[in-house]
C-alpha cells in the first residue's frame, strides 16, 4: 500500500474510529476522557489534513486513493455495446478540498476543546462527543469525495449527525420536533440533488466529479444571449442540471425557500451551533457549487439564479435577524444572511470568493457561537438577550472576543470579514453572469445586507455586553479550556483575511485565488474594473459598515435596551417571526400534507376493500365461532391448488400422448 | 447440494412434526442454519448448482433448478434471516404456545428457495403457489383477532393472480410449441410471438406478480397480513422473504417478453412510481407499527417494480440489490417490533393490550430507559428510507438512477418517496423512542444482540463494501438488459 497516497485518506477513520470506542465503551468512561478521546483524534486528523495540504499544494492534479471497491453497479454503452463499469468508492485531495479539510479539522478541533467545558456535567457528555465524532468524519467524506454518490454519503451523513445533535436533549419534544424537521427540509434538498445526479449521469456517462469537470476542456465563455432566457422547461441539460444540484445545496445551507430548519436547529447544544450549524456542514451547499464549478461555470443561466437566491437570502436572513430576542437566533440568522453571501459568489463565478467567506465566516461565526455558549453557560442556560446586558465586565474575556467578532462580521477593516465581504461584492459588481443589471442589483442588495449586518450584531453586542445586568443569575467567567479556544478564534477572525487581499493592493498578493486556480477557476468573462472603482466599492462598503453600527447604536439609544420602540411595531413582529416563512408553510405544505396522509390512509383501510373485504367479512361471519382449519378455507384452498395442478398436468400428459 | 439446501428445511419441518419444545426449536434452528450454510459454501467456492431431470414424464415439466447470482444472493438472505428469526423466536417467552411457527416456517423457507432456484416455469409456479400455504396456516392459527377476514383477502388476492400467471405459461409453451417449460427452452422462442400475444401473456405474469409485490390497486391485502399476524413478528419476516413479485419479472415476466415490457413500459413505471409514493404517504398516518412497517414495504416494492420496468441495469441490478437487503433490515424492523412487544404487553392473549403495545406513541421516550435498543432501531429506520452508508441505499439510490434514464418524469415522483419516507420513519421513531419518557423498557440483552448484531453487520458493511454483493448481480442483469436492448 502507497502511505503516499493513502495517508489522506485515513483523515475521516479517525473521528469514525473514535465513534466506535466512544459508542461501544463511552458509558463506562469518567468525565473527560471521551472528550480527551474525541479530541485527539480530530487533532490527529487535523495533522493528516496539514500534511495532505503539503503534499497537494504543488501538485497539478488531485491526489487519488488507491484503496478502491465498487460501490454501485453502473453501465454505460460504449459503440453500443453495454460496458459494465461500477462506480468505485473513492477520495481524492485537491486544493479546494484541502482547504476545506482544514477548516473542519481545525475549527473542529477547537470546538471539540470547548465543549470538554461546556458539556461538562451532561449526563450525555459521552455520546455528545460520539455524535461529534461521527458529524466530523462524515463532512471529511463529504469533501474528500471523488464521486457525487460518496459525497452524497457525507452529504446525508452529516444530515443524521445534525439530526442526532439537535435532538440531542431529546427529552423535550420541542428539541425532538426541531432535529426532525431539518432532517425532512433537508432531504427536499436532497431529493433534487440525486435528480442532478441522475440528469449529470445521463449527459456525461460518469458521476465522477473530477471527470466531469475535466469533460469541459477549457471553461466556455458564457454565451450571453442564453443568460437573459433563464430556465424553463426544456433547458439544456446542463442548465437543469445546476439547478437541480443548487436546490440541493439549498437544502444544506439553509437558502430559501428552504431556510426555515435553520433557526429551528439552534435547539442542540452550543457547541454544535458552532460547529455544525455555522462553520461546517451549512458551507456544504457553497462547496458543492465551487466542487463543481465545471458545470456552474457553463450554466449560466443556473449561475445566476444561485446568485439572486443567495441574494434574496442574504436579505431575508439579515431582516429576520434585527428583532430577535434570543441570543443564539440572532446568530443563527446571521447565518442564513452570510451563506446568502456565499451564494452570491459562487453564483457570481468567482468560486474562490466562497470558500473565502467560507473560510472567515468559519472564524468569526464559531467565535460568535462560542461566546454566545460562553454567555449561556455563565448564565445557567438563559438565552434571552432582554435579560442580559452589562457582562462587559462580569466576563472580560468573553467581551472582548465577542467585540472581535462583531467587529468582523460587521466587515470592518482590517477584520477578517472585510476582506471577504469586499470580494463578494466586487465579484457580484463584475459577474459575468446575469447580465448588467443583475451584477449592480446584488451588488446594491448586497450593500445594504452590510449595512444591516452592522447593525443588528451590534444590537446583540450591546443587548449582551453593555449597559447593565438586568438579569437575575450570577454570572461568572468561564474556564480555560472553553476561553483558548475563544483566543484562538479571535486572532484567526482578525488575521484571516490577509489570505485574499483584494487586487488593488497588488498582482500577487492574493494567495488565496492563486492556491485554488486549479482545482476551482473563476468563470470566465469577468468584467474588468479600474482601480480606483475597485477602491470606491471598497469606501462603499466601509461606509456600510460603519453607518450599520451608528444607525444601531442611535436606535438604542433612543429606544433604549428593551428597544421597546420599533420592535413593539408591525415590522419588527415580520422580523421577529422570519417573514412568516414557517407558518406559510404550516399552512401551504404541512397541513395539507398531512390531511391527505390521513384521508388516503382511511379510504386504504376502510373504503378501497369493501369488494374484497366484503366477500371476507362474510366468510369470518360464517367461520367465525370454528378454528380456521375447520372453516376449511385453508384446506380448499389446498386441495384446489392441488387438484388444479393435477388436472392441467393429466391434460398436458394426454396432450402430449395424442 | 442444492437439493440439500432446497429440501434440508422441509425434512427437518416433518422430523419436527414429532418433537416438541426445545427440541423442535433445536432443530428447526439447526435445519435453517445448515441451509444457509451450505449456501454460503455455494457462494464462496462458486459451486455449479445447475440441474435438470424430467420430472412429469410426456408433460414437458421438467425438475430444472440453480442458484446463479440473483438467485443465490436472495437464498442467502432468506436462510439467514429465517435462521436468525427462528433462533428469536425461541428466546421469546411465548413461542412454546405457537410451536407450530417453527415448522411453518421451515416449510416457507423450501418454497422460497425452490421460487428461487426453479428454472421450470411449472415447477417455478408450483413452489409459487405452495408457499402460500404454510404463510395462510401462520396467519390462520396463529394471526390475531380479524385473521379470518385478513386470510380471505390475501387467498383470494393471490390464487387469483397465480391462476392468470398459470394460464399464461401454459399458454405461452402451446403458442411456441416449446418442448418443454423450461425458461432456457422458451426464451429464445417467445420472442419471436408477434406484439399483440406476447402482451396478454405477459400481462398474465404481471398479474400473479403484481399482486405478490405487491403494486396498488392491488395491495390491499398486505397491511391486513401484517396487522392480524402473530404480534411476534416471525410471520411478518417470512411475509418480508415472500416478496418475490419482483424477482419473477427479472427472472420470467421481462426476458420472455421484451417487446410487451418495453410497450407497456412507462404505465409500470408510473404505477410502480405512485405506489413508492402513496405507501410512504400512508404511512405517516397509520397508526399500529405493522401497519406502518406493512406501507413502508409497500413503498419499497414500488421502488423495486420501478427498478425493473426501467428496463435498466442499473435499475434491475438497483432493484435486486434492494429486494434482498429489504429482506434483511424490514424483516429486522419487524423483529425489533416484536422485542418491543414482547417487553411492553403483559398478556398477549388479550388483544386489547397487544394493540395497545403496536399502538404508535402509545408509550414514549423509550430511548431513556433503552438506549442501545433506541440506537439500533434508529440503524435499521434509516437503512430503511436509504441514507446512504446503509445497505438500504445502494438499492434505492441504483433504481432511480436506472429509472431516471429511462423515464426522469415518473423517476421524479418516485424520488419525492424520500422526503415522505423520512418523515413518517422519524416520526414515528420519535413517537416511540423520544420525547419525555412515560414508561421503562428493559435494555436490549444478551440474547436480543445475538439476534441483532448480525443483522447490523450486514446493513452496514453491504451499505458501503457493496462490490461483493453487485457482482452476484451483475452477469444476470447485464444479460437481461441486453435482452431488452439496455437503454
Amino acid at each position: 500500500m502507497d502511505l503516499n497516497h493513502n495517508l489522506f485518506a485515513l483523515m475521516p477513520v479517525l473521528p469514525l474510529l473514535g465513534w466506535f470506542v466512544l459508542i461501544v465503551w463511552g458509558k463506562h468512561m469518567k468525565e473527560p476522557t471521551p472528550g480527551i478521546i474525541a479530541s485527539s483524534l480530530v487533532f490527529l486528523s487535523f495533522v493528516l489534513a496539514i500534511i495532505g495540504f503539503v503534499q497537494v499544494s504543488p501538485m497539478k492534479e488531485p491526489l487519488l486513493d488507491t484503496l478502491r471497491w465498487d460501490f454501485l453497479p453502473t453501465w454505460v454503452l460504449e459503440k453500443g455495446q453495454l460496458v459494465s463499469k461500477p462506480l468505485q468508492f473513492g477520495f481524492a485531495l485537491d486544493h479546494l478540498s484541502s482547504i476545506m479539510t482544514l477548516i473542519i479539522t481545525g475549527i473542529g478541533f477547537l470546538i471539540h476543546v470547548f465543549a470538554i467545558g461546556y458539556m461538562h456535567g451532561d449526563k450525555g457528555f459521552s455520546r455528545f462527543f460520539a455524535y461529534l465524532n461521527f458529524f466530523i468524519c462524515m463532512m471529511l467524506v463529504l469533501v474528500l469525495a471523488d464521486s457525487y454518490p460518496v459525497l452524497f454519503i457525507g452529504w446525508e451523513g452529516v444530515g443524521v449527525a445534525s439530526y442526532l445533535l439537535i435532538g440531542f436533549w431529546y427529552t423535550d419534544r420541542k428539541n425532538s420536533d426541531a432535529a426532525r424537521k431539518a432532517f425532512i427540509v433537508n432531504r427536499i434538498g436532497d431529493a433534487f440533488l440525486m435528480l442532478g445526479m441522475f440528469l449529470l449521469f445521463m449527459t456525461f456517462q460518469t458521476l465522477n466529479i473530477h471527470e466531469i469537470n475535466s469533460s469541459f476542456g477549457s471553461v466556455v465563455i458564457p454565451n450571453v444571449t442564453t443568460i437573459t432566457t433563464g430556465i424553463a422547461f426544456g433547458a439544456p441539460p446542463l442548465e437543469l442540471a445546476a439547478l437541480f444540484l443548487l436546490l440541493g445545496a439549498a437544502g444544506k445551507s439553509a437558502q430559501l425557500p428552504l431556510s426555515t430548519w435553520l433557526p429551528d436547529a439552534m435547539a442542540g447544544p452550543t457547541p454544535v451551533s458552532a460547529l455544525i450549524h455555522a462553520a461546517t456542514m451549512v458551507t456544504a451547499g457553497v462547496y458543492l457549487v465551487a466542487r463543481s464549478h465545471g458545470i456552474f461555470a457553463n450554466a449560466p443561466g443556473a449561475s445566476s439564479w444561485v446568485m439572486w437566491i443567495g441574494a434574496l437570502t442574504a436579505v431575508y436572513g439579515a431582516l429576520s435577524a434585527i428583532a430577535q430576542t434570543d441570543i443564539k437566533k440572532i446568530l443563527a440568522y446571521s447565518t442564513v444572511s452570510q451563506l446568502g453571501y456565499m451564494f452570491i459568489a459562487v453564483g457570481s463565478g468567482a468560486y474562490w470568493v466562497g470558500i473565502f467567506h467560507v473560510a472567515t465566516h468559519a472564524f468569526f461565526k464559531a467565535l460568535l457561537f462560542l461566546s454566545s455558549g460562553s454567555v449561556i453557560h455563565a448564565l445557567n442556560g438563559e438565552q434571552d438577550v432582554r435579560q442580559m446586558g452589562g457582562l462587559r465586565e462580569k466576563l472580560p474575556t468573553t467581551h472582548i472576543v465577542s467585540l472581535i467578532g462583531t467587529l468582523a462580521i460587521a466587515g470592518i477593516p482590517v477584520l477578517s470579514g472585510f476582506f471577504s465581504k469586499d470580494a463578494i461584492l466586487s465579484s457580484a459588481f463584475t459577474s459575468p453572469f446575469g447580465g448588467d443589471f443583475s451584477g449592480y442589483a446584488i451588488w446594491f442588495i448586497g450593500l445594504i445586507v452590510a449595512f444591516l449586518t452592522a447593525g443588528y450584531m451590534w444590537r446583540w453586542y450591546s443587548l449582551v455586553f453593555l449597559g447593565t445586568y438586568r438579569g437575575h443569575a450570577h454570572p461568572h467567567e468561564s474556564s480555560s479550556i472553553m476561553t483558548v479556544p475563544l483566543w484562538i478564534l479571535a486572532v484567526l477572525s482578525v488575521v484571516g483575511g490577509f489570505i485574499g487581499l483584494p487586487h488593488f493592493l497588488g498582482k500577487n498578493v492574493n494567495w488565496l485565488e492563486h492556491f485554488l486556480e486549479e482545482a476551482a477557476p473563476n468563470a470566465l468573462g469577468f468584467r474588468e474594473i479600474p482601480l480606483w472603482s475597485e477602491a470606491v466599492l471598497i469606501a462603499l462598503a466601509i461606509l456600510a459598515a460603519v453607518g450599520g453600527i451608528l444607525f444601531s447604536r442611535w436606535i438604542i439609544a433612543r429606544d433604549g435596551m428593551n428597544s421597546a420602540g420599533w420592535i413593539a411595531t408591525r415590522f419588527g413582529d415580520a422580523s421577529r417571526k422570519a417573514l412568516f416563512l414557517d407558518q406559510t408553510y404550516d399552512v401551504a405544505v404541512s397541513a395539507p400534507a398531512k390531511f391527505i396522509s390521513e384521508q388516503l390512509e382511511l379510504a386504504d383501510t376502510h373504503g378501497l376493500d369493501r369488494g374484497i373485504g366484503a366477500i371476507a367479512n362474510g366468510t369470518a361471519e360464517a367461520g367465525a365461532s370454528l378454528s380456521v382449519w375447520q372453516s376449511g378455507f385453508v384446506r380448499a384452498y389446498a386441495i384446489a391448488v392441488l387438484l388444479g395442478t393435477a388436472i392441467l398436468v393429466g391434460y398436458l400428459a394426454l396432450r402430449s400422448f395424442a | 447440494m442444492i437439493h440439500l439446501i432446497i429440501f434440508i428445511p422441509l425434512l427437518f419441518a416433518l422430523v419436527g412434526l414429532f418433537l416438541r419444545g426445545q427440541a423442535r426449536a433445536s432443530i428447526s434452528i439447526f435445519a435453517a442454519l445448515s441451509s444457509f450454510a451450505l449456501t454460503a459454501v455455494v457462494w464462496m467456492f462458486k459451486i455449479d448448482t445447475a440441474y435438470r431431470t424430467s420430472w412429469i414424464p410426456g408433460t414437458g415439466v421438467f425438475y430444472s433448478v440453480t442458484f446463479d447470482g440473483p438467485s443465490l444472493l436472495l437464498a442467502l438472505v432468506a436462510t439467514l434471516m429465517t435462521s436468525i428469526t427462528l433462533i428469536y423466536f425461541s428466546f421469546r417467552k411465548d413461542s412454546h404456545q405457537s410451536e407450530g411457527m417453527y415448522l411453518l416456517a421451515l416449510a416457507m423457507l423450501t418454497g422460497l428457495l425452490g421460487i428461487f432456484a426453479a428454472r421450470d416455469l411449472i415447477l417455478f409456479y408450483v413452489f409459487f403457489e405452495a408457499t402460500l400455504i404454510p404463510s395462510l396456516f401462520m396467519l390462520g392459527l396463529y394471526g390475531r383477532k380479524n385473521r379470518v377476514r385478513a386470510l380471505t383477502k390475501m387467498a383470494l388476492y393471490t390464487i387469483f393472480g397465480g391462476l392468470l400467471m398459470l394460464v399464461s405459461i401454459i399458454a405461452t409453451k402451446l403458442y411456441t410449441n416449446s418442448p418443454s417449460f423450461d425458461f432456457l427452452e422458451l426464451f429464445g422462442r417467445t420472442s419471436q410471438l408477434d406484439l399483440e400475444t406476447q402482451t396478454w401473456l405477459f400481462l398474465g405474469f404481471v398479474a400473479a406478480f403484481a399482486v405478490k409485490l405487491p403494486l396498488f390497486p392491488l395491495h390491499n391485502w398486505l397491511p391486513d397480513f401484517h396487522a392480524e399476524n402473530h404480534p411476534s413478528g416471525v410471520a411478518d419476516v417470512m411475509g418480508t422473504l415472500y416478496k418475490v413479485g419482483g424477482y419473477g419479472l427479472f427472472r420470467f415476466a421481462l426476458p420472455l417478453f421484451p417487446a410487451a415490457a418495453q410497450n407497456l413500459q412507462w404505465v409500470f413505471m408510473f404505477l410502480a412510481a405512485f405506489t413508492a409514493l402513496y405507501g410512504a404517504w400512508i404511512a405517516f398516518s397509520s397508526k399500529d407499527f405493522k401497519r406502518l412497517l406493512a406501507y413502508a414495504g409497500l413503498s419499497h416494492m414500488g421502488l423495486v417494480a420501478l427498478g425493473m420496468f426501467s428496463l435498466n441495469p442499473i435499475g434491475m441490478a438497483g432493484a435486486l440489490f434492494l429486494l434482498a437487503f429489504q429482506g434483511v433490515y424490514s424483516s429486522a424492523l419487524f423483529l425489533i417490533v416484536g422485542m418491543l412487544e414482547e417487553r411492553l404487553n403483559k398478556d398477549s392473549h388479550n388483544e386489547k393490550t397487544t394493540s395497545q403495545a403496536l399502538e404508535i406513541g402509545h408509550v414514549r421516550g423509550l430511548a431513556a430507559s433503552a438506549p442501545a435498543f433506541a440506537g439500533v432501531a434508529l440503524v435499521l429506520w434509516f437503512a430503511s428510507i436509504g441514507v446512504p452508508g446503509l445497505a438500504g441505499f445502494i438499492g434505492e439510490f441504483s433504481i432511480f438512477l436506472g429509472a431516471y434514464q429511462a423515464n426522469p418524469w415518473a423517476t421524479a415522483l418516485a424520488v419525492s418517496t424520500v422526503i415522505a419516507s423520512a418523515a413518517f420513519a422519524l416520526t414515528a421513531y420519535q413517537r416511540t423512542w423520544l420525547e419525555e419518557a412515560t414508561t421503562t423498557i428493559p435494555e436490549l440483552n444478551a440474547r436480543d444482540w445475538f439476534v441483532l448484531a448480525p443483522i447490523l453487520a450486514v446493513t452496514v458493511f453491504f451499505g458501503v463494501f457493496s462490490g461483493s454483493a453487485l457482482k452476484l448481480l451483475e452477469p444476470s442483469v447485464q444479460a437481461v438488459a441486453g435482452l431488452l436492448g439496455g437503454k
